[in-house]
């Protein structure tokens, strides 16, 4: 009681700027952490799209393209959703997504009675670079510099 | 088989100086031969930290030159006689020295010397490289600071990429009450994003400008204080003993926290 008091007499209680530091510093060290110009890291992005896009159609608003930064390894995490893996029938369609286990909840299974077309919108096969191994290709998740090296 | 361990940080003023000369002092004190070299030129203070100032004949320099021979350039210490400095020259600015020579210095003192502990200067340019060109080790000085931490994080990438892998770390100057309020990075969110293991945590002690006033290293004092013990405990951990980190709050204690126990011990 009274030490509360004590605290809040001197604004003890406040939110603190140790979470606030923290949050900086890592933003910080991840983009120091690697030599990847912004250029080149849309360079990247603009290539792994067109080569992903052969086999399948993206969707655009759901791309997300970040460098992250975790135990001294910059990682470069691409999520990119798929809209329709391209050359297949609907009823392939419709079937891998029971098939195939998502990761949004809502996906999860499709009703009998659904249209195909129905099905088809529902379907949101989201790739993650680490976890589903069509992803996983050299191409998608990849090792950058893992520091800033000295120019001779 | 001798160690080069360069003491390092990127940030000036966060404890370079004072780390090394503790740590060549406790090291000394372990009963190793230790000598502690000043790669700072132009801007020399070990030689203050330790209180040799009066007795610096010839530097690093002078050996190069061939003025002198390198045992007429290391001072030894009569407190502790198996602690000696090579002192940096003042006059002088960092260009004068390259790291070839460095590593040749390094290479003649390792004949004579198990620890060989280098003072590195502030920031990432010539004098940092060659304090780092004759090490096999090294230490990263930083304070829970966000200027501190990034630079110590540019230094352990610049180490890495000279190829040193054995990289420690020391957090310098905690306050354990600023801490307990949040209002401070603690010693895991440190070592969390820095992501290298981890030898000592030195809290912030009045008693380090008393040590540097006197020019009487810390683990030298009659009555330890918590800093001397922490350097001290580095220095062991540095020769393969398992120490437990000292119990940051169990220490100074805020006017807060006293005034608030007084309140609470009814």
């Amino acid at each position: 009681m009274l030490s509360d008091l004590i605290d809040r007499l001197f604004n003890r209680s406040s939110p603190k700027s140790r979470s606030e530091v923290k949050r900086r510093l890592q933003k910080l060290l991840a983009h120091d952490r690697t030599t990847l110009s912004p250029k080149e890291l849309e360079d990247i992005q603009r290539e792994i799209m067109e080569v992903v896009s052969r086999y399948v159609e993206l969707d655009q608003e759901g791309l997300e393209f970040v460098l992250a930064s975790d135990q001294r390894l910059t990682s470069l995490v691409a999520n990119l959703p798929i809209r329709r893996i391209k050359g297949e029938s609907k009823d392939d369609a419709a079937k891998r997504v029971v098939d195939m286990p998502q990761d949004e909840p809502g996906d999860e299974q499709v009703p009998e009675n659904m249209t195909l077309d129905e099905a088809e919108s529902g379907e949101r096969a989201i790739l993650r670079s680490l976890a589903e191994p069509i992803a996983n290709s050299s191409t998608k998740k990849m090792d950058a510099p893992k520091r800033w090296a000295p120019s001779k | 088989m001798s160690r080069a361990i360069v003491v390092t940080s990127g940030k000036g003023g966060v404890g370079k100086t004072t780390t090394s000369a503790n740590l060549g002092m406790a090291l000394a004190r372990l009963g190793h031969a230790v000598v502690v070299i000043d790669a700072d030129f132009g801007l020399r203070n070990l030689d203050l930290l330790l209180g040799l100032e009066n007795r610096v004949v010839y530097t690093a320099l002078d050996v190069l030159a061939g003025h002198c021979r390198l045992d007429q350039a290391l001072v030894k210490d009569k407190r502790q006689p198996k602690l000696a400095l090579l002192p940096a020259a003042q006059n002088r600015t960092k260009e004068s020295v390259n790291a070839r020579q460095m590593r040749q210095i390094v290479r003649a003192l390792a004949t004579r010397y198990q620890y060989i502990l280098i003072d590195c200067p502030a920031g990432i340019e010539m004098g940092f490289r060659n304090a780092i060109a004759p090490a096999t080790e090294a230490l990263v000085v930083t304070t829970p600071e966000i200027s501190a931490v990034r630079d110590a994080d540019r230094v352990v990438g610049l180490l890495e990429a000279h190829g040193i892998k054995r990289i420690n770390l020391i957090i310098n100057r905690i306050r354990p009450s600023m801490v307990k309020a949040n209002d401070m990075m603690s010693v895991e969110d440190v070592k969390e994003i820095l992501s290298i293991p981890l030898i000592g945590i030195v809290p912030d002690d009045e008693q380090v400008i008393v040590s540097t006033n006197k020019g009487e290293p810390l683990v030298l004092a009659k009555e330890m204080s918590f800093a001397g013990t922490s350097f001290n405990n580095i220095a062991r951990r540095l020769e393969g003993q398992q120490v437990k980190f000292l119990d940051l709050n169990e220490m100074n204690p805020g006017f807060l926290t006293k005034l608030r126990k007084f309140f609470t011990s009814k």
